[in-house]
């Protein structure tokens, strides 16, 4: 079988060593799934390292895919079709509502769908439970260390944390936008590269 | 055919799940004369202005809400006002939203963006404001002042001076004809093509500043710096992270903390400083200043003189045009230094080769090599040897508990040789057509010479004085607990 794009959530989440080399395969020659496997991989050694359980390393990239696909991705006929074919057996009188709230796939979605929102809040959720215990590890090492570096670290975490309330305080009365639910990822993923570096300093001293 | 039934109903499901949306046009346009400006206050969505040879602003937006009810979408809709109108200074362009504790929906599902896409005179000023959206502006040919939060921001082809502002947002400016002054607070910020000077500060992200046709100035705070191709004064402050300068017309100061520095194709001065890291510098036209606390310095072809400082990382220099190295607990190391070479350490080894002018070579606790030198030699250390194998002046060596090896005197002339030294052995050799007036004194060794040596003065069993030669230049040796031989070459 062909590996493409599409294909690398589904590897990263089952984790099968044959649908991995394929990926890894594959990203020689595509850039995007190149910097997803990248990025996964770099989670997955510094749990390694960390010796601590990490709890779906491939969570970023499907939030992050999730939200992309829905805002891009181009609607296929054969969806309509599909959409249309069973609204007509289903519920005929309303098929006329479905086609009329069919979207512009010529533009990106500025708003996400109620379903996508949920895949990516999950996703978010369990996401945020892997960056908190990573947090808890870098904050007994910087509460302990007095450098310079670590007061610079201190203040990018607390400048991170009030970017993330100030976009969640948005997103609460803002649910669908997509442009908020990008901005949140970009600083979970911001913060968790931040307590990466923390963590790797510390490392790197010891 | 099952598979295919389900699907169908599960795609029925989701849409139907889907909250309704409504989408909304708007359109207007505005004349906008020569020198007025166009004011933009925007937020909850992306805003793209360009620039184009027309006379008025023409504001298009697209307004997307989503609700419980396909009703309370286009309500909500409706009250999203954009504000276009003349003011005194020009056009503005302003986007309000309902306030939400005064409209009656059910809130929580209620979302919403509007995108504005604006083309302007290309002429006339631009003040933007935006939030929560990305900002995207192209071929803008009056005085810009952009800022935006959260979202990316992106600045084309424009003309004048500039002023650009984001937090929380990856920001670039590429391409102005002008001075460009460009703040990131927390995002990844490019600056490139600009013929101006550049301004540019950041604060958590990498800043990357390229082809500037004036000088640039970047402070960063924790985030790799790279700037390449300034045509005039260039100076980068940061502090954890590296910086990169290459290919400037111009003078080059560097201040970082704790990130390494390397600066090549200077064709001014270099002023470099940091700690915790290494300085590397190449191509440097003139007067290059070094300090790297616990830091390695190397460095190679400087036009000027090279004066470094540091401490437990070591200094390599190669082919700068005179040296002055105070080093700590690490070893220094010149090679082809054209000119004076001064070098100062302890701890570690120190080693010069081939300097034109004069050397001088302290160290504590660790031996001294010079060799290839062209003028005269003044070396002190203790407990450490001293190697000399090449020189063309004067020699002043002082040891301690290291002997002392002297060899590869260059030309004719005279070259009076000092040598005072303790607890090792003395090794000095001379060309055979040497004249010396020999004063060599040592106790608890013996002295030894290949040549013969016209006995006279004091004479005992610890000092020789006399005459190498026809004598007439001066070769003190001043030993104790150690041998002192004069051998000829």
């Amino acid at each position: 079988m062909k590996f493409g794009c599409a294909d690398l959530d589904r590897v990263l989440r089952d984790g099968d060593a044959a649908g991995m080399a394929a990926a890894i395969e594959h990203a020689r020659s595509c850039a995007s799934c190149r910097e997803d496997l990248a990025w996964w991989q770099s989670i997955s050694e510094q749990a390694t390292a960390l010796r601590k359980e990490w709890d779906t390393p491939g969570l970023w990239p499907r939030i992050a895919k999730s939200i992309e696909a829905e805002r891009r991705r181009p609607v296929r006929s054969w969806q309509y079709w599909a959409i249309a074919a069973a609204v007509a057996f289903i519920l005929m009188p309303s098929a006329w509502l479905l086609l009329r709230s069919k979207p512009d796939a010529s533009r990106e979605r500025a708003l996400l769908t109620e379903q996508a929102l949920q895949e990516a809040e999950a996703a978010e959720t369990a996401y945020v439970k892997s960056i908190d215990k990573l947090a808890r590890l870098a904050e007994q090492k910087l509460a302990a260390d007095t450098s310079p570096l670590a007061a610079s670290y201190r203040e990018k975490l607390l400048v991170i944390d009030s970017a993330i309330n100030e976009i969640k305080a948005q997103s609460g009365s803002n649910r669908l936008n997509a442009h908020l639910r990008n901005e949140l990822a970009a600083l979970y993923r911001d913060k968790q590269q931040t307590l990466k570096e923390i963590l790797a300093d510390e490392t790197r001293r010891n | 055919m099952k598979r295919v039934a389900i699907s169908l109903l599960g795609a029925a499901a989701l849409a139907f799940a889907a909250q309704p949306d409504v989408t909304k046009e708007f359109s207007k346009n505005l004349p906008l004369a020569a020198g007025q400006r166009l004011e933009i206050e925007h937020s909850m969505g992306p805003v793209s202005v360009r620039a184009a040879a027309q006379k008025e602003v023409s504001v298009r937006a697209s307004i997307e809400v989503s609700a419980s009810s396909k009703d309370e979408a286009q309500k909500y809709a409706d009250q999203i006002e954009i504000r276009v109108e003349s003011t005194g200074s020009g056009v503005s362009v302003r986007t309000t939203y309902p306030d939400r504790n005064g409209f009656r929906l059910s809130g929580r599902n209620t979302s919403f963006s509007v995108r504005l896409d604006i083309t302007m005179p290309e002429g006339a000023g631009l003040l933007l404001r935006n939030s929560f959206g990305a900002v995207n502006v192209t071929g803008l040919r009056g005085e810009g002042d952009i800022r935006n939060s959260h979202g990316r921001l992106e600045f084309r082809d424009g003309r004048g001076t500039q002023r650009i502002e984001n937090a929380f947002g990856e920001t670039q400016v590429l391409g102005n004809q002008g001075d460009v002054t460009v703040s990131n607070g927390n995002g990844a910020l490019t600056v490139m093509d600009i013929t101006g000077s550049a301004n540019v500060n950041d604060r958590f992200g990498k800043v990357v500043v390229n082809r500037i046709g004036k000088g640039a100035t970047v402070v960063n705070a924790n985030g790799a710096v790279e700037v390449t191709d300034t045509g005039g004064v260039t100076s980068v402050t940061n502090s954890f992270g590296s910086v990169t300068a290459a290919r400037v017309k111009g003078d080059l100061s560097v201040r970082n903390q704790n990130g390494s520095v390397e600066a090549r194709g200077v064709t001014g001065a270099a002023d470099l400083t940091t700690s915790f890291s290494a300085v590397n510098f190449s191509d440097i036209g003139g007067k290059v200043t070094v300090t790297a606390n616990n830091g390695k310095i190397m460095g190679t072809k400087a036009g000027g003189q090279v004066e470094a400082r540091n401490s437990f990382g070591g200094v390599e220099l190669d082919g700068v045009k005179g040296a002055r190295v105070v080093s700590g607990n690490s070893s220094i190391t010149l090679r082809d230094v054209e000119g004076e070479a001064y070098a100062k350490t302890s701890f570690g080894a120190l080693r010069i080769e081939r300097a034109s002018g004069p050397v001088t070579a302290e160290n504590s606790n660790g031996a001294i090599q010079v060799s290839g030198a062209k003028g005269a030699v003044t070396a002190r250390t203790s407990f450490g040897g001293i190697t000399i194998d090449g020189y063309g002046g004067a020699l002043d060596i002082t040891g301690g508990n290291g002997s002392v090896s002297i060899s590869g005197a260059s030309g004719t002339a005279c070259m009076p040789v000092t040598v005072r030294t303790s607890f090792g052995a003395v090794r000095v050799a001379l060309p055979a057509s040497s004249n010396y007036d020999l004063n060599a004194r040592t106790s608890f060794g013996r002295i030894q010479s290949d040549f013969p040596i016209t006995a006279s003065g004091t004479l005992g069993g610890d000092e020789i004085n006399g005459k190498i030669g026809s004598g007439g230049c001066p070769l003190r040796i001043n030993n104790t607990n150690g041998a002192i031989e004069i051998l000829k070459r």
